[in-house]
Parts: C-alpha cells; structure tokens; sequence
C-alpha cells in the first residue's frame, strides 16, 4: 500500500478521534448522545473558511468566528434545550428529536450565512515537508500535533484538573455528586464549552483538508459516532484509537471494494459494533 | 371525524385548480403517508426508525422496476411494493433489536444512508442517478387513474389509514403496544409479546410509508434517487412531533405544515426550511404534545372554568 494513503489515512483517523472526543466530553457531561457535534464542527470549518478565503483578511478573525460558533451551539444545546428537556422528559425521544431539529437548523443557517457552494479553508502553514517521494503539507502535520495535544490536555484535565475531576464525578453518578455538594450544573457548562472548543479546533484543521458544504456535518456526525462507539468511554485516548479504526476501515474499503462500498461496509459495521460490543474497545472496570 | 372530512373535500377542492397545485398536493398526501408510517411504531411503541426514506424508495422503485420488467405484474405491483417493505422492516427491527434510543437512531439512518447510495450506484437495476421513467398510469379494476382522481385516492388513503391507526390505538392490541412502551417488562409480565408487538409496528408501518413512493410513482411518472435522499427522514421525523403524538392526525397536521412553509420551493433551499426547523425546535421545548396536544390541553382547560 502507498504510504500516502497511510499518511492521508491517519489524518482522517486523526480528524474523527477529534470529533469522538468532542462525543466522549458531551456525554460524560450530560450523558447525551450529540448527533449535532456534526453540524457544530462543520459550521465552524466553513465559518473559518468563508472568513480565510481573502488572504488579506486577518486570520485571527476566521479561528475567533469557528470557535465562537461551536461553542455557542454547544452551550445552547445543554442550556436551552437538554436541560430543560431532562427535567419533564422520561425518556430519550425527546432528546433524540431535539437534537435532530437544532441539527438541521443548524444546517440551514450555515446554508444561510455563507452560502451553498463548497468552501475551503486557507492553511495554517504554507509549504509542505518532502520525504523522498512523500509530500505532506506542514498544515497536516501541524493538525496531527494539534489533536494529539488536545487529547493530552484532555486526559490531564480529567485526570488532575479540578473541574476535570468533578467532570468525571458527574459522569459516573449525578446523585452522589449532587450530594456532595459539587456544582454539577457548573461542571456541565464547563465541559459543554470545551467540547465547542474541541468542535471549533476539528473544523478549524479539516476547512483547509476538505472542501465543506453545508450537508457535510452528517458524515462528520455518524463517523464521529462509530468512532466513539467502537473505542468506548473508558479512557480519554479511546475515542482516537476509535477514530484511527474507522478512519483505517474506510480507507480499507473504498481501496479492496469500492468509493460506493463505504456505506455498506459502515452499515454493517454500525449493526456487528452495536449489537455486540456496544461498550466499546475501552472501557471502565469496576469491582463489584 | 366530520372535521377530518370537511377539511379533506376542502383539500380536494383547493388542489384542483392547477397542476401546480395538484404537485403540491401529491406531496401533502405523499409526506402525510410517510409521516403516519412513522407515527405508528413511534407513538404506539417507542420505537424509534429512521430508515423511512429507505420504505418510501422501495414503493416508488417497485413499481417502476415492475413497470418495465414484469408489466404483467402491474396490477398487483402495490401489494408487492408493500410487502417488500415490510419484510425489509421487519429483518432491520430483527438485527437492531437490542439497540435503543441514540444507537438504535444511527444503525437505522445508516440504512437508509446505505439504500440510498444502492439506488445511486446500482445503475443495471435502478437506473443510477438517472432514475427510472415510463411509469405507465395506475390502473384499478380496469379505472385508469389519472393525476386529479390519484389525489383524491391518495386523500381517501390518508383518511382511512389515519382513522385505522386512531381505532388500533384505542385497541386491545394498542393498548399491550403503549403498556410495553410503559413498562417493558410489567407488559412482559403479563403475557405482552413485547418484541413481536415492536417488530409488527415497525412493519406495519414501513408499509404505510411505502404508499406514499408508490403514488408519488405514478403521479410523477418517473423516479429518481435523490427523491430518496435521508434529508427526507428528518422532515418525516419532525411531522408528528409538531402535530403532536396523541393522535394520527398530528402527524397529517405536520405534513400539510411542511407544505405550506415551503409552498412548494425545493424544501432544502431558502429560509422556509430554517423557520420550519425553529418552529420544531420550538414545538418540542414549549409544547411538547404536539400543536395538536396543545389545543386540546387549552380548550380542555376553557372547560374546565
């Protein structure tokens, strides 16, 4: 196999760890589901390409817009609308509905505000590194730094951090958390922020990667999510380890089968997981 | 009852005018079947699909593959269509079935994802991106239906099908269908065939929604993939949530809401789509019964003072 496959293959794994953390932080934080994570990441990647694609344009002004936007959307998700949902609800349908709503609107403001074509994004880097025959954008190195980075403060944060810890408190029993005293609304508003952090950041590094529509943020969702399902929530690396999986059965797929054969093989791939190994690869063991 | 029929002649009489009109109510009636589809498993069961646009495709795409390959199997190309569907429902409900809430969710999306991406690369049996054309014109009993009285079947479908799902609710059988959404396991307790029951709504209704391929089928005369694209799910999804859940005529409501907000643009084009999406958004935070549920809760309450 061509090692410029393997390289544009670990970018994409790479770029959907990013999102399967964002999925992972939401969830320990509100113990929801996120399909919006999607829409979040993508209305970000075009808000930082529509504001890039005038070089003259200050760049500092496109990374404010993506991340502003994503962290925006996420704290509107947990604030105005899970929040308020939990507090009548029995069930997830509601949750499920809603988030599939705010998905869509989102959807259609990005359509909106900057328009139906595909953009994309200006690079971080100019220039590339050229190792024999292999040619790899500085960009794409310096996304690969970035994610892995991000995981590393991540699992520092829950693993030291003080709202880190309280996080993981809120994720394994709201009730004693509660009792405790800790703020769980506070920790909660905390996470939802760095998860549009997180989102801002994945749409940030994939703008310039791959030209964006306002309908990408599905693809991004569902990867995202099979990313996360087949890592688990047990440690905060495994949604990488998740990402670089789907990222490698992908690639694997359109290579041995075909472009078209992807949904197939993600089809099954979403009933075997789901079915029979919904936990994941990773996950947490307690004694009982 | 009489509100529902006065309000379907006041529909007839509306969509004849122009054919403008009558594609627009086609579509009405087409998002109305689908909406109802969903409704059933939904409302009565809990159970959550969003493979639709994969039981819509499978009405319209019978039809025409029947149409062309088998002629001599037209007259019954109905029942057929319907009975795929159902069997295609019933094996999906099978596989997901220890699946629940946001996994069940994306495992049903992701078939739909994939049918539609079959109906797109499978050029030799669906014609690819270019459809299938040709329909001839529904024929029933020897009475060829042309466009004007396809809508009214299609209004007398919506009717019947509407009120057939408002009695199943209020049945024994739609009883042990809410008790089971109650409870799981008390409805298991007293004898509920709780899984058979969800697998049977998830059938019934994928072939509620495969009527709306097939009339949309023969009023277009033609099909194409992207009529079945997933956007469609979500609209569908929304339908009975903004009508409200307590009864099947929410989900017509709904339907007729999608319409009338888009009159009749591409829905996925122009601000109409971003004020249906808030409206959901708003309807699902405000008034979580439904517009439907709400009217009822205020005029209950005018009563009651």
């Amino acid at each position: 196999m061509e090692l410029s496959l393997v390289v544009s293959g670990i970018e994409t794994g790479a770029f959907y760890g990013l999102v399967a953390l964002g999925y992972f932080l939401f969830l320990r934080a509100t113990a929801a589901v996120n399909f919006a994570m999607g829409a979040y990441v993508m209305f970000a990647g075009l808000a930082y390409g529509y504001f890039s694609e005038d070089p003259s344009a200050p760049l500092v002004l496109g990374l404010a817009s993506a991340f502003g936007a994503a962290v925006l959307f996420s704290w509107i998700t947990e604030d105005l609308i899970l929040r308020p949902m939990a507090r009548r609800a029995r069930d997830e349908f509601g949750a499920v509905m809603a988030i599939v709503a705010l998905m869509f609107v989102i959807e259609q403001l990005a359509g909106l505000a900057f328009g139906r074509r595909p953009l994309l994004g200006r690079e971080l880097l100019d220039g590339a590194l050229v190792v024999g025959s292999l040619a790899i954008d500085y960009h794409d190195l310096l996304a690969l730094v970035a994610t892995l980075g991000t995981f590393a403060a991540v699992a520092a944060w829950l693993k030291r951090g003080r709202y880190g810890r309280m996080l993981r408190a809120v994720g394994d029993n709201e009730a004693a958390a509660r009792a405790l005293g800790l703020p769980v609304r506070r920790v909660r508003l905390v996470a939802v922020i760095a998860t549009g952090l997180i989102c801002g950041l994945a749409g940030i590094l994939v703008a310039p990667q791959t030209a964006l529509s306002f309908q990408s943020h599905l693809s991004f969702a569902i990867l995202g999510f099979i990313a996360l399902v087949l890592g688990g929530v047990g440690t905060p690396w495994a949604p990488l380890v998740g990402g670089m999986l789907v990222s490698a059965i992908e690639a694997a797929s359109a290579r041995y089968i075909g472009g078209f054969a992807r949904d197939y093989v993600l089809l099954a791939l979403v009933i075997l997981v789901f079915s029979f190994r919904p936990e994941g690869l990773f996950t947490v063991r307690v004694r009982s | 009852m009489l509100v529902s029929l006065v309000l379907s002649a006041a529909f007839l009489a509306y969509v004849e005018a122009n054919a403008y009109r009558q594609d627009l109510g086609m579509l009405a009636i087409a998002y109305a079947l689908l909406a109802l589809g969903m409704y059933l498993p939904l409302a009565l069961c809990g159970s959550l699909s969003l493979a639709y646009n994969a039981y819509f495709a499978i009405g319209a795409y019978a039809v025409a593959i029947i149409s062309h390959a088998a002629a001599a199997w037209m007259p019954v190309a109905i029942p057929i269509a319907v009975l795929i569907s159902m069997a295609t429902a019933a094996l999906l409900g099978l596989v997901t079935r220890r699946l629940s809430g946001f996994h069940l969710a994306v495992a049903t999306m992701m078939f739909g994802i994939a049918v539609h991406t079959w109906l797109l690369n499978t050029d030799s049996v669906t014609g690819g991106a270019t459809g299938i054309g040709d329909i001839p014109r529904l024929d029933i009993l020897g009475w060829g239906l042309d466009r004007g009285p396809l809508i009214a079947f299609g209004v007398i479908l919506v009717w019947l099908i509407a009120t057939a799902i408002g009695r199943l609710r209020a049945s024994l059988v739609g009883i042990a269908m809410r008790a089971q959404r109650e409870s799981l396991v008390a409805a298991a307790a007293n004898g509920v065939p709780t899984a058979a029951l969800r697998i049977l709504a998830l059938a019934v209704g994928a072939g509620i929604a495969t009527l709306a391929g097939v009339l949309l089928a023969f009023m277009n005369r033609f099909v194409l993939p992207d009529s079945f694209a997933i956007k469609v799910v979500f609209l569908v999804l929304f339908m009975p949530v903004l009508g409200g859940l307590a009864t099947p005529w929410g989900a017509v409501l709904g339907a007729l809401l999608v319409v009338a907000f888009t009159l009749g643009f591409d829905f996925f084009q122009g601000p109409g789509s971003l004020t249906f999406g808030l409206l959901t958004l708003g309807v699902l935070l405000l008034v979580p019964n439904g517009l439907l549920g709400g009217l009822a809760a205020l005029v209950g309450r005018r009563r009651s003072t």
